[in-house]
């Protein structure tokens, strides 16, 4: 998460009314906000909603704000709060209640020998991160594989991973005890493991 | 361990949750074998692959919208 320190002078300068403080608060945060609130409704337009009331719950909260968490943490903690209220009024279920899925984890057996020891050498994943995202289809496919993912592998493994949140936070995000947040996030690591080696090899070869 | 639990242990022991004995074999076995290490760091790379995923583009109605809060509260607060 990020340091405190920016965090606080953010918060300082949103309070005075700094419009290039709300910019940079906007840009580096919306994002996210949509995606997490995608995790709580299929529906495109109700998510962007939850973000947008997010940040006038934020406004009308700045005061409130006391820096005990990041300024990120505290807004993602106002999302799923709305994200879930607005669920609940729709009569929809929040994606993660338990462990929701019981499917094996996906990490192929046939990468195992009679032993339970690796049959080969697992490849490396040559491209870094910022490469593989310059090409605009992979990038797609990769949004599509976390897309395609079970509920609540795909809650947990987005506000982990994707979103950097800590693993105490995902789980009072979603109420889930620590131990079934790291076998949901280990599945969804997992499968997305499993797709991005396919990947790698359609790349490279 | 074989390197299934070894693959197994992966999440576990990148979110800090093994412990004891688990963790000294599940170290032992890294150090041992190619294989897991190959598979350990593949794991990281998906990991940091997630976490590089770039932003979308937020909708202008979102930013007017965020916007005009942002200046109500500020005329609330002169």
């Amino acid at each position: 998460m990020t340091a405190k320190v920016p965090d606080d002078d953010l918060v300082r300068r949103l309070r005075a009314g700094d419009e290039a403080a709300f910019t940079e608060a906007f840009d580096a945060n919306h994002a996210s906000l949509v995606r997490i609130a995608r995790l709580f409704t299929k529906n495109e337009s109700a998510a962007e909603e939850i973000a947008q009331d997010t940040w006038v719950a934020v406004m009308n909260a700045l005061d409130s704000f006391e820096g005990r968490s990041s300024f990120k943490t505290w807004i993602v903690r106002i999302c799923v709060n709305r994200a879930k209220t607005r669920a609940a009024r729709d009569g929809r279920q929040v994606p993660v209640a338990g462990l929701g899925d019981d499917d094996p984890p996906s990490s192929s057996e046939s990468r195992f020998g009679a032993f339970g020891t690796f049959k080969a050498r697992p490849a490396d994943f040559q491209a870094t991160p910022e490469t593989l995202f310059a090409e605009r289809e992979v990038r797609a496919a990769i949004e599509r594989f976390i897309a395609e993912l079970p509920d609540a592998q795909r809650a947990v493994v987005t506000l982990r991973d994707v979103e950097g949140l800590s693993s105490e936070e995902v789980c009072n995000a979603l109420d889930l005890s620590e131990s079934n947040q790291r076998v949901l996030l280990h599945r969804a690591r997992t499968r997305l493991r499993d797709a991005l080696e396919e990947l790698h090899s359609t790349r490279t070869t | 361990m074989m390197c299934r639990d070894v693959v197994d242990a992966t999440t576990d022991d990148l979110e800090g949750a093994l412990k004891g004995w688990k963790r000294v074999s599940y170290r032992f076995h890294l150090t041992i074998c190619p294989y897991c290490r190959a598979h350990h760091k593949q794991m990281k790379s998906t990991i940091a692959t997630l976490g590089a995923l770039p932003r979308e583009e937020p909708t202008s109605e979102s930013r007017e919208r965020a916007l005009e809060a942002f200046r109500k509260r500020n005329s609330k607060n002169v």
